[in-house]
């Protein structure tokens, strides 16, 4: 099935259900192509070229919500009939947008490249051991209703590398990840990140825990206020009290200098959790947290805006996202971040002082109910006197997010890299993103691996 | 000297009694393929997943086929290999032109037969109607923020030139999640078949225990003389450290703490069970008999139980015979995976669940969950996490830092209590002197 047959199909079905289904309903329908090839020290080790396409159906009454997905479309019309005919309840207005739109994040997003770019791209000059990653991936999101299509066609790529220390059996690990073609990625910095890492990591020092100053790298930044803030600020973990957020709008959460966002938009370019409609058929937009320390908003979805936002005033914000054709919407984030400051790189080690350079991320943990938080970083720097004295490994940083919050000190005046990945809630995996600044946090508890 | 694969023709009677190899849609492209590939698998998985939200009134009915192709070339000393995954066999020909070949280099250790099966594992629910009203009545409780269910039923079916295998299976996954003011109690499980009263009976103690865990309150450290780790959380160590130090990757980086010389107390089994429980399996997606392993036995780790058919040539290592991909990603690839992992129990006592104050004994800190354990070392086995749930001296209590280093604890380890954690896996209780592991009041 190609792209435009799918369209079409989708269409088939939409003018199906609109004749056979009373409720509210829409489609969330998806089309994409994957290649993707791995290298393994120069040689290729794994090649990949993949297609899925599928959708599910939401019906919508006042008592229940139904989700019929399915990606085989043989008998489609029995199979759902068969479903539609077992939905009771009483009808509801839900969805409300009427748009008919096509969005480009790239122009022939199926035009796969040749495993010749791919290897040319991933085979690295490296005396190292190393082992490389390239995957492409063109896809189509569809959204429609009884009033709506939105299409939305997205390039993604991503460039992973992990670089070998044999000395100290440990790797040094960057990625690149664009909403572009491959030609847009940035091999060459990775590479030079990554090796630099792994550096040194086989210099670094084992080191004891405690509380420390703390100087926290753009990635690690990204890492925290997305896993610590942007979770506890989704509205249904909100309205199901799983968020220590609960009853806090209006409230002073953080420092007085903290400003934090939620964007769809991107900030200067394609982040890679940028879109223009949501999966509810919202219209994508920059959504303020936290404004100067105090909490003005929760990321809210249009069924979360149903169910309870909207006593609050609060509006829909365009978060309510999809992994996969056959999941409910859950409200996401998108690109989060905390506005710029005014530090310089200098002023900022010079206001640090005495204390821990935090570097990039090797994943953490966070209890939204408790605000209680794990990070680890990839690297950590001791610093004394406002100057690096030497790496140490095994950190993380560790605390309760509004405490946390409430000791930023200080934000640099520049964003650093994007800290582009893929977040899970409830096994439904989405594309996020974020440029963030490097902050200092007071008094964080730092774990490490000498404790 | 390289050898193609061996079958030999089903002999199994319901699929010969049904179907010729030939009318399967499956066989046709293969038989086209082999103009062009010494060897062609396609492995096809139908799944039917109804899931049920009873707080938050969703139902979900997917239907969802995958296929997962792989094509082989033999040549001298080594093989080329493709491989493509789709849900429409329609476009396979066009993936495969489109995917490059990668070179696997050595040769096979023997060629392989397998006997044709078709396991059914699929277990009658009673009435699901009936399951559903019972859990929409106990999901009234105010302190349950969350119950969800849901109910699979699956086919997998592999195809090659002279083979066909078939195996059928049902899954029901049941969680909840409880708070009552800071306290909070998680529960989630997967059965074969249901086990609605146990669950029911579980879900009225837990409604009751989770008042307790709302009283939690700091505790002094200095007064824990034992830690106690619960079934549940040894079994989340093993997970983020024994196996994921046993994937074939990371043995080839060497991301891996493993090897014949490593020792630890000789109490403690581990051992991997294919063929019984939940993940049943005959045959690995490579046609390979599927075996039981000793993943630790008398002190001593085997370290090379992840090396799978195609891993085993890529990385020169001997065939484990697993290579499955039973719950596997769309995009996914076959990889090791650990079917039924047990530990293996000098005592006996049995739970069918548990909470921690079940466990508890004077001055031992019994911890239930932490958070961060995947961001633990596996070549060094070194960790630092936040404790989310634990029990000391009749209070629960969390946000401690525990730190240490799995591989030291676990010469020293005590083997305590046996738990069922669901209907057909098995862990322990396990307990380490406080001095064998830093805490530190968060």
């Amino acid at each position: 099935m190609t792209p435009e047959s799918f369209i079409s199909f989708v269409d088939e079905i939409n003018e199906f259900l609109s004749r056979k289904v009373r409720f509210d309903y829409s489609i969330n329908a998806s089309y994409r192509k994957k290649s993707g090839l791995e290298i393994n020290n120069g040689k290729v080790s794994e090649t990949l070229l993949g297609s899925n396409y599928g959708l599910g159906i939401r019906i919508i009454t006042s008592q229940k919500e139904y989700l019929i997905s399915l990606n085989n479309f043989y008998n489609w019309k029995q199979k759902l009939y068969s479903e539609i005919e077992k939905i009771r309840g009483k009808e509801i207005e839900y969805f409300i947008s009427s748009y008919k739109k096509e969005i480009y994040f790239g122009n022939d997003v199926f035009k796969e490249p040749s495993f010749k770019d791919l290897k040319d791209l991933a085979t690295l000059d490296l005396k190292e051991d190393y082992h490389s990653k390239t995957i492409y991936s063109g896809e189509l999101n569809i959204f429609a209703s009884r009033n709506s299509r939105i299409l939305q066609y997205f390039p993604r790529s991503v460039f992973a590398l992990e670089v070998f220390s044999k000395k100290i059996q440990d790797y040094g690990f960057k990625k690149d990840a664009k909403i572009s073609y491959i030609d847009k990625l940035n091999v060459e910095k990775t590479k030079e990140d990554a090796l630099k890492q792994m550096k040194d990591l086989e210099i670094a020092k084992p080191f004891s825990g405690g509380k420390y100053d703390v100087l926290s790298n753009s990635i690690l930044t990204g890492v925290f206020i997305h896993e610590a803030l942007g979770h506890a600020s989704e509205s249904d973990l909100v309205y199901k009290e799983e968020s220590c957020l609960k009853g806090k709008l209006n409230q002073k959460i953080a420092a007085e200098n903290v400003n934090v966002y939620d964007s769809a938009l991107g900030l200067d370019d394609y982040l890679w959790g940028t879109f223009s409609y949501d999966d509810e058929g919202i219209i994508a937009q920059r959504t303020q947290i936290i404004n100067n320390g105090v909490l003005k908003n929760y990321l809210v979805s249009l069924r979360m805006y149903h169910k309870f936002a909207k006593n609050l005033c609060l509006k829909p914000t365009g978060n309510s996202r999809i992994g996969n054709y056959n999941e409910f919407p859950l409200v996401r984030m998108t690109n989060t971040y905390i506005e710029k400051g005014d530090y310089s790189k200098e002023e900022l080690f010079e206001e640090l002082r005495n204390g821990i350079y935090m570097v990039d991320s090797r994943g953490g943990q966070v209890n939204t109910a408790t605000g209680s938080f794990q990070f680890k970083a990839a690297l950590g720097y001791v610093v004394k006197n406002g100057k690096i004295l030497y790496p140490i490994k095994g950190t993380s940083l560790k605390g309760n997010i509004l405490e946390t919050l409430n000791n930023i000190v200080a934000i640099g005046k520049e964003y650093g890299e994007d800290s582009s990945g893929t977040c899970g809630k409830n096994s439904a995996s989405v594309p996020v993103g974020g440029k963030n600044p490097e902050i200092i946090i007071k008094s964080a508890i730092v774990g490490g691996n000498d404790d | 000297m390289i050898k193609k694969f061996f079958f030999r023709k089903s002999s199994n009677k319901k699929y010969q009694n049904r179907k010729n190899l030939d009318d399967f849609d499956e066989y046709k492209i293969i038989k086209t393929l082999q103009k062009e590939y010494d060897e062609v698998f396609i492995i096809k998985t139908n799944t039917k997943i109804k899931s049920n939200d009873f707080i938050e009134h969703q139902e979900t009915i997917n239907y969802n086929t995958e296929y997962f192709v792989r094509v082989l070339n033999f040549q001298k000393n080594e093989i080329k290999q493709k491989i493509t995954i789709l849900n429409d066999l329609r476009n396979l020909i066009y993936a495969l032109k489109n995917v490059e070949f990668n070179t696997i280099e050595g040769s096979f250790f023997s060629s392989k037969s397998v006997k044709k099966v078709d396991n059914d594992f699929s277990r009658k629910l009673r009435n699901s109607s009936e399951y559903l009203n019972d859990l929409d009545k106990a999901s009234k409780n105010k302190k349950i923020k969350s119950i969800e269910t849901s109910y699979v039923e699956a086919t997998e079916e592999v195809f090659n030139e002279n083979s066909y295998y078939k195996y059928s299976y049902n899954d029901f996954i049941i969680s909840y999640y409880l708070v009552q003011g800071t306290g909070s109690l998680s529960f989630n499980h997967s059965f074969p078949y249901l086990h609605l009263d146990k669950i029911l009976q579980k879900l009225d103690d837990d409604l009751k225990e989770v008042d307790f865990v709302a009283k939690q309150r700091s505790i002094d450290l200095s007064k824990v003389k034992v830690v106690k780790f619960s079934p549940s959380l040894f079994h989340h160590f093993a997970s983020e450290l024994i196996f994921e130090s046993l994937r074939d990757a990371n043995i080839y980086k060497n991301l891996t703490f493993l090897n014949e010389n490593v020792e630890v107390s000789d109490q403690l089994k581990f051992i991997d069970v294919p063929f019984k429980g939940m993940n049943n399996l005959n045959y690995d997606f490579e046609f390979t008999k599927v075996q039981p392993h000793n993943i630790l036995k008398n002190g001593k780790f085997s370290p090379f139980v992840s090396k799978f058919y195609l891993s085993a040539l890529r990385y020169k290592f001997k065939n484990s015979n697993l290579d499955i991909n039973l719950y596997g990603h769309y995009f996914g690839k076959t990889s090791y995976r650990t079917l039924l992992m047990q530990s293996m129990p000098k005592k006996h006592e049995w739970y069918n669940f548990y909470n921690p104050s079940q466990l508890a004994e004077e001055d031992t800190l019994v911890i239930d969950s932490v958070m961060g354990l995947h961001t633990a070392n596996s070549k060094t086995t070194e960790f630092s996490v936040v404790i989310d749930n634990a029990y000391f001296n009749n209070t629960y209590t969390q946000g401690q830092i525990i730190s240490g280093n799995l591989l030291k604890l676990l010469k020293n380890i005590i083997i305590e209590k046996e738990v069922e954690l669901n209907s057909d896996y098995r862990m322990h209780s396990v307990s380490f002197s406080s001095k064998d592991l830093n805490l530190v009041q968060n």
